[in-house]
């Protein structure tokens, strides 16, 4: 599958926008995302390894329910991670 | 309800031929809520930091008084005040300017406190703030009523009441120098990104459109801004502007948008003249 980063989630992946992991379901993407980028593991998971909840997924454009995290997804989906707000 | 006051010593910065430059009252009144919450709350720093709650903006309303012009004052007092609404689930900031025995401009902001999800990215979401932070509030900065949405009646009336005159759209791209520390943009701005837009539009309509010239050579009356949601550092947007003539005046309505998933509209702004 094909991750999406942008916003303040750029500098904890050193800028790349598309990134491009093999996993069956989005979860286990998350976790081959932060291999390649480790500082993103406390970015968007929390100390139960769960997705913070301050972030918006997106299956090819489609909002994502949290149950949908563990789902199998094809191998060419695209998925888009977004920060709702931050605290500025 | 207590007010937080003081001086700025002029530049020419501060202002354009026309007038006070928006961005600078917008940019002043942050400030002074960062010196509100420090001199009664907290500081900016320490409310993120440590406290781990921040604010976000949904609507701003900015209008000029008599016009002030570089001349005509060697500084700007400001005073800035901030109250609660609804419980702590809303903040409002009220500031004025003042210069030459008179009152310049004023602005109002209404924002959302934020909880800091996680402390590296400062991503947040919408919480009320909690009693340890609310009970430095005097009882008259502590309000329970909802504030009213502006901005969608005032886009209703002038749609209704207006001649259309034209449009036009404007990209633009948030680069880091529109930002703030949490790598979101900076709602100071708005007035930059949709003057962009008005002067661009102006400049290419305005011989077969005289009224739109009022957007190149007039001061500004007033803004109104009510925001849906943020954009990042390295997002693309996109204004979409609409120009009427109300009853003779030049009334501009930009939409903010962009084409990202989740919804494309992240804010609308009516400029009146």
């Amino acid at each position: 599958m094909r991750f999406f980063l942008s916003g303040n989630l750029l500098r904890f992946s050193n800028y790349h926008r598309e990134i491009d992991v093999e996993a069956a379901t989005i979860y286990e993407g998350i976790f081959g995302l932060i291999n390649q980028y480790p500082d993103l593991r406390p970015v968007l998971l929390d100390g139960d390894d769960e997705v913070r909840g301050v972030h918006r997924l997106f299956l090819d454009g489609q909002p994502l329910a949290a149950e949908g995290l563990r789902e199998a997804v094809p191998s060419e989906a695209d998925v888009t991670i977004l920060t709702a707000i931050a605290g500025g | 309800m207590r007010t937080i006051s003081w001086d700025i010593v002029v530049d020419t910065c501060l202002f354009s031929p026309l007038g006070l430059q928006p961005r600078a009252l917008f940019s002043h009144s942050w400030n002074g809520l960062a010196r509100w919450f420090k001199a009664h709350v907290v500081s900016f720093p320490k409310l993120l930091g440590d406290k781990r709650y921040g604010m976000v903006f949904l609507g701003i309303h900015l209008s000029y008084d008599q016009p002030l012009g570089f001349f005509d004052a060697d500084t700007v007092r400001v005073d800035a005040s901030v109250s609660l609404l609804r419980r702590g689930s809303r903040v409002r900031l009220q500031t004025e300017f003042f210069a030459a025995d008179r009152r310049a401009a004023e602005m109002s902001f209404l924002l959302c406190p934020v909880a800091i999800d996680d402390g590296v990215s400062l991503a947040a979401r919408p919480a009320a703030f909690p009693e340890s932070i609310q009970e430095y509030f005097l009882p008259d900065e502590r309000g329970e009523q909802s504030p009213p949405r502006v901005v969608p009646d005032l886009v209703s009336t002038i749609a209704a009441r207006g001649r259309e005159l034209a449009s036009g759209s404007q990209p633009f791209f948030v680069h880091r120098h529109y930002g703030e520390v949490a790598d979101q943009w900076s709602f100071t701005e708005i007035p930059c990104i949709c003057e962009s837009a008005r002067e661009s539009l102006a400049l290419a309509r305005h011989e077969d459109v005289p009224v739109l010239r009022h957007g190149l050579s007039k001061p500004l009356r007033s803004i109104d801004v009510e925001l849906q949601r943020p954009y990042f550092v390295f997002d693309s947007g996109r204004v979409d502007t609409e120009t009427y003539d109300v009853d003779g005046r030049l009334a501009m309505i930009h939409k903010l948008c962009s084409s990202q998933p989740g919804g494309q509209l992240h804010g609308t702004v009516v400029e009146r003249f």
